[in-house]
């Protein structure tokens, strides 16, 4: 019993490093992930699958603080304080990526690559999300609320948009009746306590991230969604032969289940175009 | 004395020789005129500093890859021989330091076209590429023929840049030695490979070993490098420093405008710098597949 016990523990920890392994920048807003929050039991469903209904939270976010008088207040981590600095280290330092902390595109793409990334946020090569289109999947990351109305989908709702991950085992529509949308057809199955989640049939507009990173209507995203406690790990793969060298992966997001069960999320503000004239500089960082 | 480079969270940074640095309650700019060297933790503050690569509150060096667009001559290096100054209709390379690697694309006013990279990716190879950038990684896209004989001319290259060279004397460690000469600091150091907290990136093959001197200007950038190497001598002279972005994607990282590279007093390289950009652009390097395989 006391060994099954300690045995318990050493899995549990390590499956909270394991999660909280993920980088703290991709982790996004909201505050940081609590590690305990992995040692809490694990709500399972009828058929003995992870609930993943519910409300996630957690991450970094740009530091946001009230003032006295009830207005958020940020502090630009920019040299000196500087607006102007924080573009632009903001700029350098988010475009640092190690070797395989990015898609690898064939040679044929990295022109298009690199005159996005300086273009991205006008109108020669224009990021989508800066004019109000979904991200598109990865790049909306994870949900920040999922939801189950009846058993055949989950319904992931992000911050102004919404999809649908169908897991009554119905496979993907064959590939002649593909429309290509924003956030393509998912369909998902349980491996364990992990969800994977399969996404096809994209428009090719969207980017999958900002430094120009586009793609074809070809792609195929594979996520994994693993709930360990009351918090859930979340990775994606994306393949995409007539783009990419190799498959991507990108950056594992963890969030934490909110557990309170009067909390009330915010609405979204709604998306407005980006105004360049707001912007110190182009770099966007 | 002098604190390691340190890695962190991807960025190579100098935490540690910042925090040295920062420590001394008025941290003084070395009197050029009392000849008095900087410590080595100032010197190499204020290189990666003069440079703009030390990047956020942090002041980490984040400058892990930039493009490079000129004009000037070029001329044909081998191991024993430098050919005649060739002019160049242009002149593009990129920089990866993240992984070491580097790729230049000449166009040269015949109308010749030479692209040659070199890469660490896969233990340091160097190759050419016939037709396109990246050629050789996939099929019907260019093709790519080995150099191998060239690689530790072409780490000389990638080394001894402008960014490139700061980042070597950061891999040497305290092996750095500071003086004054004429009233410039000189850093002099041997190039080495990088140490998992000493800018793990650098790998210097062939070259371990030769000794380099760094001249730096008043400001702090690298002014002059000499390196004797394989026999010969080559010293490569920066000028006219500034942000050579674009004027609306300006970045405060600091590049010369002027490079001039001379093996035995013969020019190998003389480049007119017309633009850049330091915002750690996509640049990738991988060897294909044909390259490691003639290498083995």
């Amino acid at each position: 019993m006391k060994l099954r016990f300690i045995v318990g523990c050493v899995c549990a920890l390590s499956v909270a490093v394991w999660l909280v392994s993920a980088p703290l920048a991709a982790q996004g807003r909201g505050g940081p992930i609590d590690p305990a929050a992995a040692l809490a039991e694990t709500p399972r469903d009828a058929a003995g699958h992870p609930v993943l209904t519910g409300v996630w939270t957690g991450g970094g976010g740009l530091g946001a603080t009230t003032d006295a008088t009830g207005n958020a207040a940020i502090t630009l981590r920019g040299r000196k304080g500087s607006p102007v600095n924080f573009e632009r280290d903001s700029g350098i330092g988010q475009r640092v990526r190690p070797r395989d902390d990015r898609p690898w595109y064939r040679p044929e793409a990295w022109d298009r690559v690199q005159f996005n990334d300086v273009h991205g946020h006008n109108r020669l090569a224009p990021d989508p999300t800066f004019q109000c289109m979904p991200a598109g999947v990865p790049r909306a990351g994870f949900p920040r609320e999922i939801a189950q109305t009846n058993e055949n989908a989950l319904v992931f709702l992000y911050n102004l948009h919404q999809r649908h991950v169908y897991i009554d085992g119905r496979p993907h529509p064959p590939v002649e009746e593909w429309i290509g949308t924003w956030f393509g057809h998912s369909v998902g199955h349980w491996e364990g306590d992990t969800l994977v989640v399969s996404t096809v049939d994209f428009n090719g507009q969207e980017w999958i991230g900002w430094p120009g990173w586009y793609t074809s209507p070809d792609k195929e995203v594979i996520e994994r969604i693993t709930r360990i406690g009351n918090t859930v790990r979340w990775e994606a793969t994306v393949t995409d032969p007539s783009m990419f060298l190799k498959p991507y992966t990108v950056r594992p997001i963890v969030r934490e289940f909110n557990t309170d069960p009067m909390f009330e999320l915010e609405e979204p503000l709604p998306c407005l175009e980006r105004d360049l004239e707001l912007m110190y500089t182009r770099e966007r960082g | 004395m002098y604190a390691k480079m340190k890695t962190r969270a991807g960025a190579i940074g100098v935490a540690l020789v910042l925090a040295l640095a920062l420590s001394v309650p008025a941290l003084t700019v070395p009197s050029l005129q009392a000849q008095q060297a900087p410590t080595l933790e100032e010197a190499m503050y204020n290189l990666f500093d003069g440079m703009g690569m030390l990047r956020s509150l942090r002041e980490v060096d984040m400058l892990m890859s930039l493009q490079v667009w000129g004009t000037g001559t070029i001329a044909e290096v081998t191991a024993t021989t430098v050919g005649p100054a060739m002019p160049m209709e242009s002149y593009y390379a990129e920089y990866s330091y993240e992984f070491p690697a580097m790729r230049s694309d000449v166009m040269l006013a015949s109308g010749e076209r030479k692209i040659e990279v070199v890469s660490g990716d896969q233990g340091l190879h160097a190759w050419n590429e016939i037709g396109e950038r990246g050629g050789g990684l996939v099929d019907g896209y260019g093709s790519a023929e080995p150099a191998m004989d060239a690689l530790s001319h072409r780490l000389l290259r990638l080394w001894l840049s402008p960014a490139g060279v700061a980042k070597a004397a950061a891999a040497a460690g305290a092996q750095v030695n500071i003086t004054m000469e004429n009233g410039a600091v000189v850093l002099t150091f041997p190039l080495t490979d990088g140490e998992p907290e000493n800018a793990a990136y650098v790998q210097v093959g062939d070259l371990a070993g030769s000794s380099v001197k760094l001249t730096l200007d008043a400001d702090s950038h690298p002014a002059r490098a000499e390196v004797e190497y394989g026999g010969r001598q080559i010293v490569v002279a920066y000028s006219d420093y500034g942000d050579l972005n674009w004027d609306d994607y300006q970045a405060d990282v600091m590049l010369p405008r002027h490079v001039v590279a001379t093996i035995d007093g013969q020019t190998a390289i003389d480049l007119t710098v017309e633009n850049t950009n330091t915002y750690n652009p996509y640049v990738l390097m991988p060897v294909p597949d044909s390259v490691v395989s003639a290498a083995q």
